[in-house]
């Protein structure tokens, strides 16, 4: 090797840092070239110095109180359980609030919506049906429209030639309506019922 | 460590687990040199490698449930001391946040106006205390690298780990405590 050896590669060396080839290659140069050597031995001495630094002795006492110490700390077994319900507790404490913070929400928004509809508030009315703004739908099972007895009068007038018979189909009528059965069963009963009247006639 | 001392660590380990006191004991004084060593050569103060070797031995206590056999337990405890001690010597850099001396220029120039021959004659004393108070101008990372890696001879790849950075920066770490130690040493500058 030409040049010299880098600082680094002297403490590659004395470190054990390098591989085995730049170690062959670093030797080889070492052993030719003498400058390079002295610096090695510097380096060398750095560390002999290190190795010079006094570790005084552990007091075996000490050791003990300190061993003695970390055993009154909480069991692992125990550690390990409270870790464990720290865990869950955390977990609760991460996510039930949010829940929680949530379900406040909603019911507020809930209710809120609920008063401002109840005291006829424009905001309120945005939550109203649209069917309620329109024309009334026939719902299958139910009666398409509401007859008032005024109605279901002039309707039988018009199909029997007196008073007396309309009053009396009126009758008839509205007590097959009042039967629970008949109303709450048959879709048609206006039609039906319109339909004996003209059998009877 | 032969085949038997890693069955007796295993029984230690397992009755420690189970919180026998003794065993637990029994098996941090089989380590005592290993923590001791690291926790000395790292922060230098024998008060201070005390409260490491106490934070480490509570670590450990604690941490035996997660213990896993397949790894070397006095790797593991190696690292469990390594980490408490880089944790002191972060924490007391932070509370002791000062210029170095060394980077200084005061410094340099007191110590450049002292003659080559001079600092060479240093008694081993003198010298000694000259490098145990460099020693302790090293920057956390640079005193945990050298120490592991010449005391200890770890290699690279776990003082990385242990540092949190790449083996480059180990390697870079090395070299600027090197290189520290060596104007300490009046080596004459290596290039």
């Amino acid at each position: 090797m030409k040049d010299h050896l880098s600082r680094e590669n002297f403490y590659e060396l004395v470190l054990d840092m390098c591989s085995e080839d730049d170690r062959i290659a670093f030797t080889s140069h070492l052993n030719a070239c003498e400058e390079c050597r002295r610096k090695m031995e510097e380096s060398q001495e750095i560390l002999k110095y290190l190795d010079t630094l006094p570790v005084p002795e552990c007091s075996e006492k000490r050791w003990d109180e300190v061993v003695k110490n970390a055993a009154g700390q909480s069991a692992p077994e125990d550690l390990a359980l409270q870790k464990a319900k720290k865990a869950g507790l955390s977990f609760a404490v991460k996510w039930m609030w949010r829940f929680a913070v949530l379900i406040l929400v909603f019911s507020f928004g809930y209710f809120a919506g609920m008063s401002h509809k109840a005291a006829g508030i424009p905001g309120g009315e945005i939550s109203r049906p649209i069917e309620s703004e329109s024309q009334p739908v026939p719902i299958p099972g139910k009666s398409s429209f509401e007859e008032t007895p005024a109605d279901q009068y002039f309707l039988i007038q018009s199909l029997v030639p007196s008073d007396e018979d309309a009053t009396f189909f009126q009758t008839l009528r509205f007590d097959y309506i009042s039967k629970p059965t008949i109303k709450e069963n048959d879709a048609t009963t206006g039609e039906t019922i319109n339909n004996a009247i003209f059998e009877a006639i | 460590m032969s085949f038997s001392d890693n069955t007796t660590d295993e029984i230690l380990i397992e009755k420690a687990r189970h919180s026998s006191e003794e065993s637990f004991s029994i098996l941090m004084t089989k380590y005592r040199p290993l923590v001791w060593g690291i926790a000395f050569r790292m922060c230098l103060n024998e008060e201070d490698a005390y409260d490491i070797c106490q934070e480490t031995a509570i670590r450990v206590w604690r941490s035996l449930p997660h213990y896993r056999s397949e790894n070397k337990f006095s790797s593991w405890l190696r690292a469990i001391v390594s980490n408490e001690t880089l944790r002191w010597l972060k924490r007391y850099v932070k509370g002791n946040e000062k210029v170095s001396l060394d980077e200084s220029p005061e410094f340099m120039e007191e110590l450049g106006s002292v003659e080559p021959n001079v600092r060479e004659n240093l008694d081993r004393e003198e010298r000694l205390e000259i490098i145990l108070c460099e020693m302790k101008r090293l920057s956390p990372q640079q005193r945990t690298a050298l120490t592991l890696r010449y005391f200890e001879g770890l290699p690279l790849s776990e003082i990385a780990e242990l540092l949190e950075c790449s083996e480059g920066s180990v390697k870079q770490h090395l070299y600027r405590a090197m290189d520290r130690l060596k104007h300490i040493l009046c080596v004459k500058e290596v290039r």
